[in-house]
């Protein structure tokens, strides 16, 4: 009865939680330095794992994957990120970008640039992490993708030594075939093209639900082989399957895109706390950040759906600063592990099979066919653009009045709050209070553009053909945490901030893009019998999250052949609540 | 007994964790810093003590757990940032809603930003109202704070001018088809006169009801009553 009593007491506050903020967006779990709280809900699968609707791939084609993620499964949760990069057997990063996890899943499609080149790829998968040395636990798997104007593909083959022989496992180690998690069928085993296809899912009795998947149907030339069975994705590293929950309840990012970083004293090296940061962006807007570094001269800032594929710049707010600190950020992606390549991959591919996937991958370029469909799926980012005002008090437009040659004689002519002098040989900037008609203590804040410009003298060069609009906000202005003597906000007609910020104490950081949800979208016959396109799917069918809840034992699923004859592997990869993962897989074939 | 021993600490604990994931601080929020005081006699603000109070602002976040104070007399939301004790008069373009809990009660007042056009006003810009109902009908009051009059005071050679002021709210009917109506004052007369063409169903309404018509909970009956009639 206690124990009964003390179970409903613990899961009350969560369902009160899930509940009660499903409209809001959750707050953060991130404190302003990096220590979290313990909002988290106990994780039960170790280790992500990652799945792709096929194993080959030519240039200007989609990519699918799924991955999922260690963490709460809360419905309705949202605020995870994942991190995906794509990799050339080089190293070098050809893709990357964040997607949301929504109920422990990442999925979506990543288009292949008609540019790459003929090679071995691996695709990760992990999520962000909040603490700085903690790296997270990453799920790969690689893949091949051929130019689809490379005919020299004998030449991409032979060099690869480690393709042929190259033994690998395609199940997890407490995996054994004779006791299957799920069992896989489908009604028939021979189709016409553009007929029906059902395939049935079974859970076995033994299995611990709730039971993850993925599933897909594609062409079994498009597959890489292994010798024991199918080629399946897996954590990047083994050892990370101990103790992988402990570390993700410990460093997940929540609530939206981190960039972080550490400033340091330019003599000592040694690092700087307390140092105001502000992260400002180019735009129309000024949608300013403010942090303030922690003990050890970290500091992270939360980013919003502005900054998506954008430029920020980050510099200290203090202007005295920047010449006695150095800003280094942290590479949001490089806790991927050092890529070797061609460790998973078993029988390698024929050229023939790479020179009829280009071929069919033509066909659909030049017919304009493509299955590619996004889906609306979970906003990852749970903080919006803030701004630091809203409507100035005062705007000048240079343009109406006699052309000036410099901010000065603006300043001077045309904007009467605003002063700036030169003094001790350099130039000061002062702005009268509105409220008390006297000039503020401080100089204030300026910005170009939308970045902070640290001092007067690395604009003053700006004339009247170089400013659109002068914006002034004499008023004592407090923006969270940070406090400003008025703020200056000049908009100019040539992107004159990148001028200024090409040099200097700013740092500017590339924000990825969000990897949308998207999936291959099947046609359905029944509803649209005239279809006179030609259907050359390689992957008939991909359902990137399949989730099998308590006494859930059966899902039915069903799609359409299309105009390729061949063999075609239904293949369903997924995890347990326990963490074991499984792969099952039949063959069907379209003649 | 040891049951209430075990379960006791559990429950304090979990509910205190429930109290504090409400905290969302990493929104910051904008306004100018304002110098407290003023020359009034009377008090400008609609409660004057900081109130536990949360926002909307208009780029879809939500900030809870802050002070806050609604000033009627400049229709402003003040923001108190405790950590200087500084009085910011929050930017209200920025704004949608503020909710305002009264301590004690735990009642919350549910304001919202309108335009004023909304309501009939002339004039640009909008004003802050408290939701008293909302529906197909709505009820909303502007907790204005106004100026009686100027009150001239000599403190020794000098002589200063404060503002006398008092509550005077105003409520607005919003009706279907956008149309407000609106009333200085809670009486049966204002009532009929604001809904001259339902002025049978409504004093049916009031004789039903048996109370004095003279209190803002009498008002939301009365917008009840038009959203059922209405809102069909």
């Amino acid at each position: 009865m206690v124990i009964k009593t003390i179970f409903c007491i613990l899961f009350l506050p969560f369902v009160i939680l899930a509940e009660g903020r499903a409209d809001a967006p959750p707050s953060p779990l991130i404190s302003p330095c990096g220590s979290e709280n313990s909002k988290e809900i106990p994780s039960h699968i170790p280790v992500p794992v990652l799945y792709t609707d096929r194993d080959i791939y030519i240039a200007g084609e989609y990519l699918y994957f799924s991955a999922k993620l260690p963490g709460p499964v809360t419905p309705g949760e949202t605020g995870r990120l994942a991190f995906i990069t794509l990799r050339c057997s080089g190293g070098n990063t050809v893709k990357k970008g964040i997607a949301a996890i929504d109920r422990g899943y990442a999925w979506g499609g990543i288009y292949l640039d008609d540019t790459l080149s003929t090679g071995i790829y691996r695709i990760s998968c992990f999520e962000g992490t909040a603490s700085a040395g903690v790296s997270p636990i990453p799920a790969g798997k690689e893949v091949m993708v051929a130019n689809r104007f490379d005919s020299d593909l004998d030449e991409f083959i032979k060099p690869f030594g480690y393709l042929q022989g190259n033994e690998r496992r395609s199940h997890d180690t407490e995996y054994t075939s004779e006791e299957p998690n799920i069992r896989i069928s489908s009604d028939r085993k021979r189709y016409g093209t553009r007929e029906p296809v059902i395939i049935s899912l079974e859970t076995e009795s033994h299995i611990e639900y709730p039971v993850w998947a993925a599933l897909s149907a594609a062409r079994e030339e498009t597959l890489l082989w292994c010798l024991d069975g199918i080629f399946a994705g897996e954590p990047d590293r083994p050892e990370w399957r101990e103790n992988s929950s402990t570390r993700h309840q410990q460093n997940t990012i929540r609530g939206g895109l981190q960039i972080s970083g550490v400033a340091r004293s330019n003599e000592t090296g040694a690092p700087m706390p307390g140092l105001g940061l502000f992260l400002t962006m180019a735009g129309e807007v000024i949608n300013l950040y403010h942090t303030t570094t922690c003990s050890n001269g970290t500091f992270s800032f939360l980013l919003n759906d502005y900054h998506e594929t954008n430029q920020v710049h980050i510099s200290p707010q203090n202007p005295e600063m920047s010449g006695i600190s150095s800003i280094t950020l942290n590479d949001m992606f490089d806790a991927v592990p050092l890529y070797i390549p061609g460790r998973d991959i078993g029988t390698p591919p024929s050229t023939e099979t790479i020179k009829k996937s280009q071929d069919i991958a033509t066909i659909n370029k030049l017919f304009g066919i493509s299955f590619h469909h996004e889906k609306p799926g979970p906003d990852p980012w749970q903080f919006r653009r803030p701004l630091l005002y809203s409507r100035p008090a005062n705007r000048v437009f240079p343009e109406n009045f006699i052309p000036l040659d410099n901010l000065m004689e603006i300043a001077r002519e045309l904007v009467p709050q605003w002063q700036i002098r030169e003094r001790g040989g350099r130039l000061v900037s002062r702005l009268v209070n509105s409220r008390t008609g006297t000039y503020f203590d401080d100089a204030p804040a300026i910005f170009l553009d939308g970045v902070h410009i640290m001092r007067p003298e690395e604009i003053v060069h700006l004339g009247s053909e170089d400013i659109g609009v002068i914006e002034v906000h004499n008023y004592p202005w407090r923006y969270g945490d940070a406090e400003f003597s008025g703020i200056i906000s000049i908009k100019s007609t040539n992107e004159a901030y990148r001028d200024v910020t090409a040099s200097g104490p700013y740092v500017i950081a590339d924000i990825p893009e969000v990897i949308p949800r998207s999936t291959l979208m099947p046609p359905a016959y029944e509803e649209d019998r005239k279809m006179n396109d030609p259907d050359f799917r390689q992957t008939l069918y991909w359902k990137p999250e399949i989730i099998f809840r308590s006494r859930e034992e059966k899902k039915e699923i069903r799609f359409y052949s299309g105009d390729l004859a061949g063999t075609y592997i239904v293949k369903v990869e997924g995890v347990t609540s326990s963490g074991n993962s499984f792969s099952e897989y039949l063959r069907i074939v379209v003649e | 007994m040891s049951y209430i021993k075990i379960t006791a600490p559990v429950i304090a604990l979990l509910f205190f964790a429930v109290l504090v994931s409400g905290q969302d601080p990493a929104v910051p929020l904008p306004g100018e810093i304002m110098r407290p005081g003023g020359m009034f006699r009377g008090n400008p603000y609609l409660i004057d003590e900081w109130l536990d109070g949360e926002l909307i602002l208009s780029n879809g976040s939500i900030v809870s757990n802050i002070k806050l104070k609604y000033d009627g007399y400049r229709d402003d939301v003040l923001w108190l940032h405790e950590r200087n004790m500084q009085h910011i008069i929050l930017d209200r373009s920025q704004l949608i809603k503020f909710t305002l809990t009264i301590p004690g009660t735990g009642e919350k007042l549910q304001f919202r930003k309108i335009e004023r056009a909304a309501l009939g006003l002339p004039g640009m810009g909008d004003l802050f109202v408290e939701e008293l109902f909302s529906d197909t009908v709505c009820l909303y009051a502007h907790r204005r704070i106004v100026k009686i009059r100027d009150v001239y005071e000599r403190r020794g050679r000098s002589r200063y001018i404060f503002a006398e002021i008092e509550p005077d709210p105003v409520y607005y009917f919003l009706l279907p088809g956008n149309t407000a109506i609106r009333l200085d004052k809670i009486n049966r007369r204002s009532l009929y006169r604001a809904f001259p063409e339902k002025r049978n169903e409504l004093r049916q309404l009031l004789r039903r009801s048996r109370r004095i018509w003279n209190d803002e909970q009498a008002l939301v009956e009365t917008a009840i009553y038009l959203n059922n009639l209405l809102g069909k």
